[in-house]
């Protein structure tokens, strides 16, 4: 390794001032109320509190609840997505049937859309089917994500067709082909598919904060507001940390195990593309 | 050859929840913005009057000044930050793995997380105020109830919430190309300046328009900061509100469904506009 | 064989009906949070429930910020709740929607509105009649004054009853007094400053002082925007020196009741007889004073008066909008209990004659403005309508020129209302 210190330094300065308000939100999580505004700023705690401002953000809003939604909705949407991305690209992969292109196409369009745009219709949506402020209505909508499709369909063009071919003149049905030999092989891009899904639908703010209104519902993105105005009284920062904290947590422990996963699936697929 | 159609049957399933759930209501939305619908009673066809009623808003106007600004701050600067960041940890030096972990961190936390540690951090006489103005003896900086300063805030936040993100897929793009181009260019006796502009840019051409684009689509949709950031959702005097949030706010708060679709469709436009004028230019250069 | 089969036929309906009436009704019932009033709540829902069986209330509280957006929320989606709780400024939109149901006194058990009338002493039904029929019942008339920390004017050598300002003009002499600053002149600690945080309480209180001048926000007899008159620009002028030239308190600052409440703030007037077991809570010594007065005003009222009512859901099915009406009248029925225990005051004689009212000092000086107040005026689209105004507010308080801020607010306005009219009139046949 060559000594660069100007690239040393850079390095560093650029580390700092883009991990501090992380360390800020994490120590803060630890210190007392009084203690988060103070100046000079205090790294570390003096006054350290233990677990009490996370007990006081469980009081202030269920935050447990919230945590175990957000779950609920992360996992759904990994699940269906990856494996239906995955069905439907093998199948727009490795099939030649009349329409493909088009319907192709049409998947591929839904990935140009804004949110924004839908979120009024699928709101009306929501209420005609009777799925407003259920499970129904938070879980469906974008249970499904076109880009997983995009991106099972370019891995899914990789695999070898001798294989599926020889398993085909062993009599094996598709399903069967898709299930024992196409679905291994892709592993390793399901799981990166299945890590930058997880990040996107734990992060999905828009979305639980139309549909919701019951408390009981809502996952962690939108019940972190409820920390900073809450109602006659001072929002609550060290408990609004300490729940920050709380909703950062699964993906920090996502990225520390999977790191190699993320970032190449997500490069890979992006570059791909 | 008859097994083709089995692959219309796996693609059956998510071809058809895309037709329910997005374009279906895509059509649909196209439609609302044709009418004027409060949820409760019955749309009423209303033709173009919506579009056209838009101009004359103050506050659209207001929110599509705020969004194309905003835009402008959260992909230019993210997108040349990033690429200086990428150009820094590309190479191997002491601790180089550990500075890019750090420098990572802000990627981490889901958006709304972001919005409310920068709240905090904003504060008008806290931790940034007395990092910043305190070496002056300023003690009070208003950055989220301040009208100019406002949408700066939120640029910064943005930016500081992208750039790791994106030095990653510039760093991706780098270790793409071949070594052997590089070591060429420096037998030739190219310093790095030099190679950076004749080996590297060329090859990074894609990698380029994607970070653009991404950025700036990412950029149009973003409201969460706007939503939580300040004091009331869309800042002080609406400096920061922008398109995604005047979606909201039409549609959820005022109940005019008809001139919410509007304004998404307008959105959309934008963004389509924004995205193919970026592959024009890159087929062209 | 005819005969048994009528038996039976009569017997299954019998059963049939007597099932169906047996099946417990839901209501379900939604109310602002207002701490010292929900204990009370399930203490009036449990002996309901105990005296009518057959129905269960499911009770909800949701957060004051997020209530009047929720409530049309969930209408708009059809899961509205049965009965709730909103104030008058909003009435007028749910009617217009058709969302609120007429009063039905056979289900409340009584004979017709005189007989609901005569519980109450006053005009309190004022803000809920429509067409001339009444869609809810007050469970709260209320309007707001000042308080003084009597502490904190103490240590500044200053006595609240003699020293309290009787106009908006000698205010800010007073509060600067009491006001406490750091080296760059930032007010650590505010002597006077008004509720930034609460939209709402930026319409009660340039409406009350508009009133005060003779003038008004919105004309609702012309259905017209009157902001831009040489009154409505002196208040407007007001806040921006207010938050300007004097810095005297302004948005960024925590709110004024949540200041008031920890001892950091010397005085304000957001604060209605309901505010009194919160000081006592907080073991503040207070004093309640008159809201000041314009030095040229023509008008000598208080600020104005608001209510909330309870309101029944015209979309619900039939036996639960019955329910909740039985379950309204039992409620309001126990409106001494309700002011002994949060402060919400009613007109009616189990209040004004309850001990609780007598204990409670401010009591009788909150009847005497209220007999002065005035109602804000109602609006549809309220909502946009308090944006607009909210908006003009910012603008003032960032500096921007009164004179150009204040006509394009009025000119918003009067769009708004306008195009809400409008539409109205296409629906209400």
């Amino acid at each position: 390794m060559r000594n660069h210190p100007i690239r040393l330094l850079i390095a560093l300065t650029l580390a700092v001032i883009f991990a501090f308000p992380i360390w800020f939100m994490v120590s803060s999580a630890f210190k007392a109320e009084a203690e988060i505004q103070a100046i000079p700023m205090h790294l570390l705690p003096w006054d350290f509190q233990g677990l009490a401002q996370f007990r006081l953000a469980a009081d202030i809003a269920p935050v447990w609840v919230y945590f175990a939604n957000s779950w609920l909705y992360a996992i759904t949407h990994v699940v269906i997505t990856v494996f239906f991305g995955a069905l439907a690209g093998f199948g727009f992969a490795k099939y030649r049937f009349p329409g493909r292109s088009l319907l192709f196409l049409a998947v591929l369009s839904t990935i140009m859309v804004p949110f924004q745009v839908l979120v009024v219709p699928l709101f009306i949506e929501m209420k005609a089917l009777g799925w407003e402020n259920s499970y129904a209505g938070l879980l469906v909508p974008g249970m499904m994500n076109a880009f997983g499709v995009f991106m099972m369909r370019q891995y899914a063009a990789d695999l070898p067709d001798e294989l599926l071919e020889a398993a085909r003149i062993d009599g094996a049905p598709e399903l069967r082909i898709f299930l024992q030999i196409a679905l291994p092989l892709l592993l390793p891009a399901l799981a990166s598919l299945a890590i930058i899904v997880f990040i996107w639908a734990w992060g999905a703010f828009l979305w639980p904060l139309v549909i919701v209104q019951d408390k009981g519902l809502n996952v962690l993105s939108v019940g972190l507001a409820s920390y900073t105005q809450p109602y006659l009284g001072q929002p609550m920062w060290g408990a609004a940390m300490a729940a920050s904290t709380i909703a950062t947590i699964p993906i920090a422990v996502l990225f520390v195990f999977f790191q190699r996963y993320f970032v190449k699936g997500l490069t890979a697929a992006a570059v791909k593309g | 050859m008859h097994y083709k159609w089995w692959g219309l049957i796996f693609v059956l399933p998510a071809v058809g929840f895309f037709a329910a759930f997005n374009l279906f209501p895509m059509l649909f939305g196209l439609y609302l913005s044709f009418t004027d619908y409060d949820l409760l009673n019955p749309p009423i066809w209303v033709g173009l009057d919506n579009f056209v009623n838009l101009w004359d808003d103050r506050l659209f106007r207001q929110a599509l000044g705020n969004t194309l600004v905003f835009v402008a701050g959260a992909t230019v600067p993210v997108w040349g930050l990033s690429l200086l960041a990428a150009l820094v940890f590309d190479q191997a030096f002491r601790a180089r793995d550990w500075l890019k972990a750090a420098f990572f961190l802000p990627v981490l936390p889901p958006i709304a997380v972001v919005a409310v540690l920068w709240r905090v951090l904003l504060h008008p006489n806290g931790v940034i105020t007395s990092l910043t103005g305190g070496w002056w003896g300023v003690t009070e900086i208003r950055w989220l109830a301040d009208t100019a300063l406002a949408p700066f805030s939120m640029i910064a936040v943005h930016d500081w919430a992208m750039i790791p993100f994106f030095m990653m897929i510039w760093l991706a793009g780098l270790a793409a190309i071949p070594p052997e181009f590089r070591e060429a260019a420096a037998i030739d006796g190219a310093g790095p300046v030099r190679t950076f502009w004749h080996v590297d840019l060329p090859q990074l051409r894609s990698t380029a328009v994607l970070v653009a684009a991404l950025s700036s689509i990412g950029a149009f949709q973003t409201f969460a900061l706007q939503y939580v950031l300040p004091n009331d959702a869309g800042g002080p005097a609406n400096s920061t509100m922008v398109l995604a949030l005047l979606v909201l706010k039409y549609g959820f708060q005022y109940f005019r469904m008809g001139d919410a679709a509007a304004i998404s469709v307008v959105m959309f436009a934008m963004i389509m506009l924004v995205t193919l004028g970026q592959l024009w230019f890159n087929r062209r250069a | 064989m005819h005969i048994l089969k009528r038996i039976a036929a009569a017997t299954g309906i019998a059963l049939w009906t007597g099932l169906a009436s047996a099946q417990p009704v839901t209501v379900k019932m939604w109310m602002h949070e207002h701490p010292p009033r929900i204990a009370i709540d399930k203490a009036i829902i449990a002996e309901f429930e105990k005296a009518n069986p057959d129905i269960k209330i499911q009770y909800d509280v949701i957060s004051v910020a997020d209530y009047s957006t929720k409530l049309l929320t969930a209408f708009a989606a059809g899961s509205g709740p049965d009965v709730f709780n909103n104030t008058s400024t909003l009435v007028t939109q749910y009617f217009n929607a058709r969302i609120i149901a007429p009063i039905d006194y056979a289900a409340m058990g009584l004979s017709d509105e005189a007989a609901l009338l005569a519980k109450y002493q006053g005009s309190g039904f004022d803000g809920i009649r429509f067409q001339g029929k009444l869609y809810g019942v007050p469970t709260e008339l209320s309007n707001w004054a000042c308080f003084a920390n009597n502490a904190i004017w103490q240590e500044a050598g200053l006595d609240p009853k003699k020293d309290w300002p009787k106009t908006w003009e000698a205010l800010p002499a007073v509060a600067e007094k009491l006001t406490r600053r750091d080296a760059n002149g930032v007010p650590v600690r505010r002597g006077f400053d008004f509720n930034w945080a609460i939209p709402g309480a930026f319409w009660y209180v340039p409406n009350t002082m508009l009133h005060q001048l003779g003038a008004n926000m919105i004309d609702e007899a012309a259905y017209k925007a009157t902001l831009d008159t040489p009154a409505g620009r002196q208040v407007f002028q007001y806040f921006q020196d207010w938050t300007g030239k004097l810095r005297l308190g302004g948005p960024q600052y925590t709110d004024s009741r949540t200041d008031f409440l920890a001892g950091k703030l010397a005085a304000e007037c957001s604060f209605g007889v309901w505010g009194v077991p919160q000081m006592e809570a907080a073991k503040l010594s207070w004093s309640v004073l008159p809201v000041p007065k314009f030095a040229a005003g023509v008008s000598d009222n208080g600020m104005d008066e608001y209510a909330f009512y309870m309101m029944v859901n015209a979309r619900s099915p039939s036996p639960a909008q019955k329910a909740a009406w039985k379950f309204a009248r039992f409620y309001t029925d126990h409106a001494g209990e309700l002011f002994a225990g949060a402060g919400l005051f009613v007109p009616r004689a189990e209040v004004t004659g309850s001990a609780a009212f007598k204990a409670n000092p401010a009591a009788p000086f909150f009847v005497n403005e209220l007999k002065r107040a005035k109602f804000s005026p109602r609006v549809v689209g309220y909502t946009q309508v308090l944006d607009a105004i909210l908006r003009g507010r910012d603008k003032v308080v960032q500096g921007e020129k009164v004179e150009a801020v204040v006509p394009v607010m009025n000119e918003e306005v009067n769009t708004i209302m306008n195009r809400e009219r409008t539409r109205a009139a296409t629906l209400v046949k």
